[in-house]
């Protein structure tokens, strides 16, 4: 049986691959809602990969809030872009060191997303339920606490307040 | 030290996002070069009196400028209000 070439690793080594493997930074942005039908087809792709046994789905809905007598209507979000992304790899790169995750896939929105729709969407597996569900939960919270993303709170008085983390 | 103001830019251009960019009604500003992170706090702050209650990030070159931190020449600055995404 022709065994692989010991050089192997020496070759993905070179500085000419590593840059594209560098550049393999994952885009989670999309711009406006997420819709249900596309977290239905995500589910779907995954029934070749057997060896998963485990799912675990995260939807962050716009909410209706009131403030001071006023309804949110929408959220419109922006994002420093670059930055979320770099620091989305290394989230992904260190979730993926601490669980035996099969496969994780982030997507949140961006420009005007009406209450009720959804703007954020992350989806963990693996082989057995503990770890999806912890990766996935570990995911959002850091998410929302490391990527710098803002979302303006647009309410039905054509008023406006910028939303903080908690 | 001429050479080596030379290499310096006069402006550092910070990029600015959420409320501060709506604040200013521009994406970024210009100002006055200073060496290091601190300085531009005092500065922006000076120049802009409600950064003084609002909590705020600087990043330099994508990263949070936690401790003070040396500007170079070509350092992209980036000034964040508090995030909210999710």
């Amino acid at each position: 049986m022709p065994s692989l070439p010991y050089y192997l690793p020496i070759r993905v080594a070179n500085p000419f691959i590593a840059i594209i493997m560098e550049k393999k930074v994952k885009n989670i942005f999309v711009q406006g809602p997420i819709a249900a039908s596309f977290v239905a087809d995500s589910i779907q792709k995954h029934n070749t990969k057997t060896n998963i046994g485990a799912h675990s789905i995260f939807l962050g809905q716009v909410r209706n809030d009131v403030v001071d007598g006023k309804t949110v209507v929408a959220i419109d979000y922006t994002a420093y872009e670059e930055m979320a992304l770099e620091k989305m790899h290394v989230i992904r790169e260190e979730i993926f060191q601490k669980y035996p995750l099969t496969c994780m896939h982030i997507h949140h929105s961006l420009g005007r997303i009406e209450a009720g729709a959804l703007c954020l969407f992350v989806f963990t597996s693996s082989g057995h339920r503990k770890a999806a569900i912890d990766a996935c939960e570990e995911v959002v919270e850091r998410i929302k606490k490391e990527l710098p993303i803002w979302g303006k709170e647009l309410f039905d008085n054509a008023t406006h307040q910028w939303k903080e983390n908690s | 030290m001429e050479q080596q103001a030379s290499v310096h830019t006069n402006t550092i251009n910070i990029r600015l996002f959420g409320q501060f960019a709506e604040m200013a009604g521009s994406q970024s500003i210009d100002v006055d070069w200073v060496a290091d992170t601190d300085s531009l706090r005092r500065v922006l702050e000076a120049r802009f009196p409600t950064l003084q209650q609002l909590p705020y990030l600087v990043a330099v070159d994508k990263d949070i400028a936690s401790d003070n931190m040396v500007l170079h020449p070509h350092a992209v600055v980036a000034l964040l209000p508090p995030y909210s995404g999710g």
